[in-house]
C-alpha cells in the first residue's frame, strides 16, 4: 500500500514538474495539445526553423515566431465539451 | 565508409545581435552576432568598415543572448541562454583573442524544450541581475555580483515560475539602482479561464483570441533584501502584443515599458495611465490587416534617449517619448526609412547602426540624421497616418554591407564557364532580395587602376617617402616612387597627385633593375641593383656607385633595411652592411661554386639592427642557411631538403601566428603589441608549382614543422606585403595566393584576380595596404580588403524567391524557377487601399525604376502565387528568356527531358495553381513541356498537361518523364497533344520531393519518410517499390552517391548515408520476372526490404542540398552541402583505416579537453535528433589549433603524435580534399 502511495507521490511530482506529463485520465485533446505545444516550443528554439516556415509563408521572422505562439495557446482549438455525447464518442474511438 | 564534417563558408545568417565594449578596453564598442550554432566579434573602424576578429562554433543552439556590464565597469559580459540547460557567461580575452566562460549554470535539461529557460533573456539595466525564461512556465532570476577580488559572482536561482503561461516577450525595467524589476508579456492558457459568451459580447471591440484569453503585462521585482522574487504587478494588454521594451529609467527617463502590438505602441507603467499611438503605416499597405513590429533598438545618450523599430515589411520607424519626470505625456512614431526586415537590430554609442536581416546581406549604417522630417507623413481620413515610402536612404548611410547567402535554395557546383576550377552556384534569398550568386574560391579584390606599359616589365619595387619629406607628427607610411624594370631600362614613376614619370630620383634608368630597396634606419637612401653593379642613392641624392667585379655580373640580389646580398655569376655571394655612416661597407664573400637561383634575407628582428639569416638556393641541391653573425659570417646553419626540385624562389617572413605550440601573442587585428615576438616562417617556391614552408627557429635557425602545398602550373614566385599592418607573403603561380595571418593563425589563400609577373605592396593616403602588381604589359593596383571571406561573389539579381534550377545539358544555359507566394497578385486592390490617390501613381512608377530599394508589402495571403522560368547565359550573367506563369500558379520542379525523338531536349516544368500549405487544397495542377528555341536561346510552350495534384518532383528517366504527383509516382511519354501515362504506383506515402533516376531504378524521397528504392520492369511496364526506409525523415534534399548509396538530409539537420544491404540489391537485379518482389510485402504496410543506415550527423541547421563533387581536379569526391543559414559545408570520406583511427581519437581528446563554450555537451549535440554515427566532427577537431600549447601538447601525447603533426594533419585533410 505504503509502495503505491510513494509511486502516486512521485508521479504527482513528475507531473508537477514536467509539464505535459500525462496521467491515467489524460484526455486525448489534452494529449494533443502537449504533443503540438512541445513541438511548436522546439520549432521556435531552433532559429533555422522559423526562417524554414518564413520561406515557406513568404512572412518575415518576427510573424512566423508570434503566429506560432499564438498557436501555443490553444494549439488544437478551443477544448470538447464534456457532455455524455462526447464521451462517448471518445469511447468509440478508443474501441 | 567514415565521413570527416568540415565547414567550408561559415553561416552567414544572423539571428542574434548585441553590441558592447566586449574587450574592455576605451576603443569602440563591438558587435557580437549569433549565428544560431556560432558567435562572431566584429570591431570597426572610423569609415564604418566591419572586420571580424573572433568566430567560434559553439556546438549549441543559441537562443538569446544579452550584454550586461557591473555598475561601475567598463566591460561588457555576454550572457547566453542555450539549448545547453544551462546559462553561460562569457567574457571576450582579447589578449589571447578568445571567449572565456565565466559562469555556467545548470538549470534543466538539454535541447530546446518547451519549459527549460533559455529562449528569453532579460538584464537589469543596472547589471545587478538577470532573468532567463522559457517559452512556457518556467523563469529564473540570478543576482549578479563582485566579489572581494572584482569578479564576477553568480548567485543560486530564484525561482519566478508560473504554470500555464506561454511567454512572448520579457525585458528588464529601468528603476534605477531601486529593487530590480523584470516585465513579461504572457498568457495564460489553463483550462479553467474560459469566458461565456456574454461577457465576450460585453467587452466591445477589445481583440480577443477565440477563447477569450487575455495577454497580460507583468513585473516581476526582485527583492535583493529578501532575495526573493516576487509578482508585484499586473495588467491586462492588447492581445496582439508580441514586443516589450525597456524605457530607460532613473534620471535618465520616465522608466516603464513600451510595448508594440499590431499597428500600435503602448506605455505603459505601474500607477501610470496607459500611452497609446498608431503606427504610421506605409502607402499602399492594408491598414486592416495588423503590423507588426519585429525588431527594436534602443540608443541612449546622457540628455536624451530614442529607439529604432522595425515593422515587418521593413519600416524603421524613429520612437520618442514626451515626459516629465515620470509622467509620460505622448509617444511620438515617425517615419525613419526603409531597409530589409531585420531579425536584430542594434545602434552603437558611435552612431553607428547594424542591421541583422532575416534573410540576404547585412547592413552596417551611420546615422547621419537623427532629425526626422514628419511633413510626409499625411493623415487620412481613418485617423491614420500614411507617409509615402524612402525612394532610398534618407537618414542612414550604408557603410558597410556583410555579404550572406543565406538562404541557400539551390546549390550547384559546376564549371559552366571552363574556367579550371568549378564555379559554385547557389540560389539565395527570398522575394525582392533574391539572387543568383556565382561563388569563385577566392578572395575578392578592388581594383583602382588599370594602365597599360610600354613593354613586359621584368619587375616591380616601390619606395616609400622618407621619414624626412613627411609632416612631423604623421607616422602613416606611404609611398614615393613605383620603379618598374624592363628589359634594358627603368622606369620610375612618382606617386602625388597623380601619377608620372620623373627622372630625378637618380635611379639609373638606362639598365634592367634587379632589386630596388630603400635602406637606412629612417630608410631615406634607395639602394639599386643591376647586372653590372649597385647604386646606393642617399636622402640628399648623392650617388655612391660598387661596380660587379671584371666580367662577372650580378644574377641576384636581397635586401633589408641595414644588409644587403648580392649573387654573381657563377655562384659567388657577396655580403655588404650599411654602417653607422649610411655607408655600404663589403663585409665578407663567399663562392658557391654552383650558379645561384634564388637568395632571401631574413627580416630584421625587432630592437635590432642586422638580421641573422641567409637563405641560398642553387639549381640543384637543398636550401641552405647561412649565418650573418659576425662571428661565423656565411657559415652554413640549417638545410631545407626539396626533394631535388629547382628552387624558383625564396622568402622568410616574419608572422604573429598562434600555432604550432608557439607561445601566445597578441593576435587581434589592430591591437598587436610591437612587443610580441612573432614566427619566421622559411618559403620556398619551386619550379614545379610547389610552395613548401617551414618554420624557422629565430636564435639557431633550426627548421621545423615542414609543410608543403600545390598551388598551381607555373613556377612560384614570391613578394612581400603588408597585410594588416603585419608582413604577408603574395605567391605567384598560375593563380595569386595570400598568405597571412588571420585570427592567429597562418591562412593560405586564392586572391581572385588574373594571373600576375610581378608585385609590391602599395601605400598611399587613401589606401594604406594595397599591392601593385604586373601582368603581361600592364600595371595594376587592387586592394584585398575582405579577408575573412572565402569566395568571391557575382550577383545576378532576381524577381522573385528562387525554388530551383538546372543545367541545360547542352547548351549550359541555366534554367531556374522563381516562385513566390503570398503575392500581392491584385494591382487593383493596392489603390483601393491607398486613402492618398495621388502618391499613389508616383510610387508606382517609382516601382519600376528603383525595383530594389522599394519593399513591397506582403499583403497577398494565402493561395496567392507569383512565378517565372528564367532562362539564363552563365557566361554573362544575362537573362535570355523570361517566361511568367498565370495567375496564382506556382512553379514547383523542373527538369530537362529528352523523349528520344531525334535527340531535342525538352524542358518540363510542374505547376499547381492557388495551393494553399496548411490546411493543404489546391485549384488545379499540370505539368507545363517547354522546346528550345533559337539556339537554346528562347522557350516555347508545347502543350500542358493537367494532372491530379500538385508535381513537386520530377526527372527524366529512360527516354520518359517521371513525375512525382503528390504521393503517385507515374511515367510519361510524349504525345502530339499531351504527355501519355505509361505507368505509375501510388505506393509512396505522402508528397514526392525528389526523384533520381539510375538504370531501371529510381530513387524517391517523400517528405515525411524518408528514401524509397523503386524499381521500373520495362518489359511489365510496371514499377513497384521494393525498399524503404525504417525511419521517418523529412525530407528536403537527397543525392545519390551510388548505385545503392543515398545520401539525403531532412529539415531538422540531420544529413544521413542509407544503403541498399549488398544482398537485396543482387536479388533485385536477378528477379527476372519481378513477380516475386512484387507481390512481397514488408510489415505494416512497408517495403519489403529496408535500407541500412551507415552514417548520421547532425548539422545544426536545416539543410537544404546535397551534391557529390570533386572539388580539385583529380581529388576525391565529396559530399557537399548547404543550409538555410547560407553555410557551405562537406562531408569527406577517409580514405584510410590509420586516419579514422587518428581523428576519431583526437574527436574524443578534443570532446574532454575542450567542451563547447555554451555548456552542450558535443556527443549530444550531433545526436540530437539520431545518434551520430560514423562522421566525425571536423570543425571540432580543427579547434586543436585554437587551443593552448600545453593542452595542444597532453592531446597530441595520448595520439603519440606531436602537436605540430597533428595541426599537419588536420590543414593537409583540409587542403588536399577541399580548396
Amino acid at each position: 500500500m505504503s509502495e503505491r502511495e510513494s509511486l502516486n507521490s512521485q508521479l504527482e511530482h513528475l507531473q508537477m514538474r514536467y509539464v505535459g506529463t500525462g496521467h491515467a485520465d489524460t484526455t486525448k485533446y489534452e494529449w494533443l495539445s502537449n504533443q503540438h505545444r512541445d513541438t511548436i516550443a522546439s520549432y521556435i528554439g531552433h532559429p533555422s526553423f522559423v526562417s524554414l516556415f518564413a520561406i515557406a509563408e513568404n512572412e518575415s521572422t518576427g510573424r512566423i515566431k508570434y503566429n506560432l505562439l499564438n498557436k501555443m495557446i490553444n494549439p488544437c482549438g478551443p477544448p470538447p465539451k464534456v457532455d455524455s455525447t462526447t464521451k462517448k464518442d471518445e469511447d468509440e474511438d478508443m474501441d | 565508409m567514415y565521413l570527416y564534417n568540415l565547414t567550408l563558408q561559415n553561416p552567414t545568417t544572423i539571428y542574434q545581435c548585441i553590441s558592447g565594449n566586449f574587450s574592455g578596453t576605451k576603443s569602440r564598442p563591438e558587435v557580437l552576432v549569433s549565428h544560431g550554432r556560432s558567435l562572431e566579434l566584429f570591431s570597426y573602424d572610423d569609415h564604418g568598415k566591419l572586420d571580424s576578429i573572433l568566430y567560434t562554433e559553439i556546438f549549441g543552439t543559441i537562443r538569446s543572448m544579452m550584454p550586461f556590464r557591473l555598475t561601475g565597469g567598463n566591460k561588457d559580459y555576454i550572457i547566453i541562454g542555450s539549448d545547453s540547460g544551462r546559462v553561460v557567461i562569457l567574457e571576450y580575452n582579447p589578449s589571447k583573442n578568445q571567449f572565456d566562460q565565466v559562469h555556467q549554470e545548470t538549470f534543466g535539461r538539454s535541447g530546446c524544450r518547451r519549459i527549460v529557460p533559455g529562449q528569453y533573456l532579460a538584464v537589469d539595466p543596472k547589471g545587478r541581475a538577470f532573468m532567463i525564461g522559457a517559452i512556457e512556465k518556467q523563469k529564473l532570476v540570478y543576482i549578479l555580483n563582485r566579489d572581494s577580488a572584482a569578479k564576477l559572482t553568480i548567485s543560486s536561482p530564484l525561482e519566478a515560475h508560473k504554470s500555464n503561461t506561454i511567454l512572448f516577450s520579457m525585458c528588464g525595467v529601468d528603476v534605477g539602482f531601486e529593487n530590480p524589476i523584470f516585465a513579461t508579456l504572457s498568457v495564460d492558457y489553463s483550462s479553467e479561464l474560459t469566458f461565456d459568451v456574454q461577457e465576450l459580447d460585453s467587452r466591445g471591440d477589445q481583440p480577443l483570441d477565440s477563447n477569450g484569453r487575455k495577454k497580460m503585462l507583468t513585473f516581476y521585482e526582485l527583492d535583493l533584501g529578501l532575495n526573493n522574487v516576487v509578482r508585484k504587478w499586473s495588467d491586462e494588454v492588447d492581445f496582439s502584443s508580441n514586443i516589450v521594451m525597456t524605457v530607460p529609467g532613473g534620471s535618465e527617463g520616465p522608466g516603464g515599458v513600451l510595448i508594440c502590438s499590431e499597428n500600435y505602441l503602448t506605455y505603459r507603467n505601474q500607477s501610470h495611465p496607459e500611452r497609446r499611438v498608431r503606427i504610421p503605416l506605409r502607402q499602399g499597405s492594408n491598414p486592416n490587416k495588423g503590423l507588426l513590429i519585429v525588431s527594436h533598438a534602443l540608443h541612449k545618450q546622457k540628455d536624451m534617449f530614442f529607439f529604432l523599430i522595425q515593422s515587418e515589411i521593413g519600416d524603421l520607424y524613429k520612437v520618442t517619448l514626451d515626459y516629465q519626470a515620470e509622467n509620460v505625456e505622448n509617444i511620438r512614431v515617425c517615419y525613419f526609412d526603409t531597409i530589409p526586415v531585420s531579425s536584430c537590430i542594434n545602434i552603437l554609442k558611435t552612431g553607428f547602426f547594424f542591421s541583422a536581416s532575416e534573410f540576404g546581406d547585412h547592413g552596417f549604417y551611420y546615422l547621419n540624421n537623427l532629425e526626422v522630417d514628419e511633413s510626409d507623413q499625411i493623415t487620412g481620413n481613418d485617423g491614420i497616418q500614411w507617409f509615402p515610402q524612402h525612394g532610398e536612404l534618407k537618414n542612414l548611410l550604408l557603410t558597410h554591407s556583410l555579404d550572406s547567402l543565406a538562404p541557400v535554395m539551390d546549390f550547384k557546383v559546376m564549371d559552366l564557364v571552363r574556367e579550371e576550377n568549378p564555379q559554385f552556384y547557389s540560389l539565395c534569398g527570398v522575394s525582392q532580395n533574391s539572387s543568383l550568386k556565382v561563388l569563385r574560391h577566392g578572395l575578392p579584390v578592388t581594383q583602382f587602376a588599370d594602365t597599360p606599359l610600354p613593354g613586359v616589365p621584368s619587375g616591380i619595387w616601390t619606395v616609400p617617402k622618407p621619414k624626412s619629406e613627411m609632416a612631423k607628427d604623421d607616422n602613416s607610411q606611404i609611398d614615393k616612387y613605383i620603379v618598374v624594370s624592363f628589359v634594358g631600362s627603368t622606369l620610375v614613376l612618382a606617386i602625388e597627385d597623380e601619377v608620372k614619370e620623373v627622372s630625378d630620383s637618380g635611379i639609373l634608368d638606362s639598365t634592367t633593375t634587379l632589386l630596388i630597396k630603400s635602406v637606412g634606419a629612417d630608410q631615406d637612401s634607395i639602394i639599386q641593383v643591376y647586372a653590372n653593379g649597385m647604386r646606393h642613392i642617399k636622402a640628399d641624392k648623392r650617388i655612391n656607385e660598387w661596380r660587379a667585379p671584371g666580367k662577372k655580373t650580378i644574377v641576384h640580389a636581397c635586401a633589408n633595411q641595414h644588409q644587403v646580398v648580392i649573387a654573381l655569376t657563377g655562384g659567388e655571394l657577396i655580403y655588404f652592411e650599411i654602417d653607422q655612416a649610411h655607408n655600404l661597407v663589403e663585409i665578407m664573400k663567399k663562392d658557391m661554386r654552383r650558379d645561384i637561383s634564388s637568395i632571401e634575407i631574413s627580416p630584421v628582428p625587432r630592437g635590432r639592427q642586422f638580421s641573422k639569416f641567409l637563405a641560398v638556393s642553387d639549381w640543384e641541391g637543398p636550401v641552405k642557411v647561412f649565418s650573418l653573425d659576425k662571428e661565423n659570417c656565411l657559415t652554413q646553419i640549417a638545410l631545407f631538403d626539396t626533394d631535388r626540385q629547382q628552387v624558383e624562389s625564396l622568402a622568410m617572413i616574419e608572422m604573429p601566428i598562434n600555432e604550432a605550440g608557439q607561445e601566445r601573442s597578441h593576435s587581434t587585428s589592430n591591437q598587436i603589441q610591437s612587443s610580441q615576438p612573432g614566427v619566421l616562417f622559411l618559403f620556398v617556391g619551386l619550379k614545379n608549382g610547389v610552395i613548401k614552408r617551414a618554420t624557422m627557429d629565430q636564435e639557431t635557425a633550426e627548421l621545423s614543422d615542414f609543410r608543403q602545398r600545390f598551388l598551381g602550373r607555373k613556377p612560384v614566385k614570391f613578394f612581400k606585403i603588408k597585410v594588416r599592418s603585419h608582413s604577408a607573403l603574395l605567391a605567384l603561380s598560375s593563380r595569386v595566393w595570400l598568405t597571412f595571418s588571420n585570427q592567429g593563425r597562418l591562412e593560405m589563400k586564392p586572391i581572385s584576380i588574373e594571373p600576375l609577373d610581378n608585385a609590391s605592396s602599395f601605400a598611399s593616403k587613401e589606401y594604406p595596404e594595397a599591392i601593385v602588381a604586373t601582368s603581361e604589359n600592364s600595371l595594376k593596383i587592387f586592394n584585398v580588403d575582405r579577408l575573412s571571406d572565402l569566395f568571391n561573389q557575382v550577383t545576378v539579381p532576381l524577381n522573385y524567391t528562387p525554388k530551383r534550377f538546372i543545367v541545360h545539358p547542352q547548351t549550359n544555359f541555366i534554367i531556374l524557377l522563381e516562385t513566390e507566394t503570398n503575392y500581392n497578385t491584385y494591382s487593383l486592390s493596392q489603390e483601393e487601399l491607398n486613402p492618398v490617390k495621388k502618391e499613389e501613381n508616383d510610387m508606382d512608377t517609382e516601382e519600376d525604376s528603383k525595383d530594389k530599394t522599394i519593399y513591397r508589402p506582403k499583403i497577398g495571403g494565402v493561395g496567392n502565387w507569383k512565378s517565372l522560368i528564367r532562362l539564363l547565359d552563365p557566361v554573362t550573367n544575362q537573362t535570355l528568356d523570361i517566361l511568367e506563369l498565370g495567375l496564382n500558379e506556382a512553379a514547383l520542379s523542373l527538369c530537362t527531358v529528352n523523349f528520344g525523338n531525334e535527340g531535342e531536349i525538352y524542358l518540363a516544368v510542374g505547376t499547381g495553381t492557388g495551393i494553399i500549405l496548411n490546411p493543404k487544397s489546391f485549384q488545379s495542377a499540370s505539368i507545363h513541356l517547354y522546346r528550345f528555341t533559337q539556339q537554346g536561346r528562347k522557350l516555347e510552350l508545347v502543350y500542358k498537361t493537367e494532372v491530379e495534384e500538385p508535381v513537386y518532383a520530377l526527372s527524366s528517366f529512360q527516354y520518359k518523364l517521371a513525375a512525382g504527383i503528390s504521393h503517385c509516382l507515374r511515367i510519361y511519354e510524349m504525345g502530339k497533344k499531351k504527355l501519355l501515362r505509361k505507368c505509375e504506383t501510388k505506393s509512396l506515402p505522402n508528397i514526392i520531393t525528389n526523384i533520381h533516376s539510375q538504370g531501371d531504378r529510381l530513387v524517391v524521397s517523400d517528405v515525411q519518410e524518408s528514401i524509397h528504392f523503386v524499381k521500373y520492369k520495362k518489359d511489365e511496364n510496371m514499377m513497384y517499390v521494393f525498399a524503404d526506409d525504417s525511419v521517418p525523415r523529412y525530407v528536403t534534399a537527397s543525392c545519390v552517391l551510388d548505385y545503392d548509396t543515398v545520401a539525403a538530409a531532412d529539415k531538422f539537420g540531420n544529413i544521413y548515408v542509407v544503403r541498399l544491404p549488398l544482398n537485396v540489391s543482387d536479388e533485385v537485379e536477378e528477379d527476372p520476372t519481378g513477380s516475386k518482389l512484387r507481390f512481397e510485402s514488408g510489415y505494416l504496410n512497408g517495403a519489403p526490404h529496408k535500407l541500412e543506415q551507415i552514417a548520421n550527423f547532425y548539422v545544426g541547421e536545416t539543410v537544404n542540398t546535397l551534391c557529390k563533387v570533386s572539388l580539385i581536379i583529380g581529388g576525391p569526391e565529396v559530399i557537399l552541402y548547404t543550409t538555410l543559414s547560407g553555410s557551405i559545408g562537406a562531408l569527406i570520406p577517409f580514405t584510410s583505416r590509420e586516419d579514422v583511427d587518428l581523428f576519431s581519437s583526437l574527436e574524443i581528446q578534443m570532446r574532454q579537453e575542450n567542451p563547447p563554450l555554451c555548456g552542450r555537451d558535443h556527443l549530444s549535440y550531433r545526436s540530437y535528433y539520431f545518434p551520430v554515427k560514423n562522421v566525425i566532427d571536423g570543425d571540432l577537431c580543427e579547434q586543436f589549433s585554437t587551443l593552448d600549447p600545453q593542452k595542444q601538447r597532453s592531446i597530441s601525447e595520448e595520439l603519440t603524435r606531436s602537436p605540430q603533426e597533428v595541426l599537419k594533419k588536420l590543414q593537409e585533410l583540409r587542403a588536399s580534399k577541399l580548396i
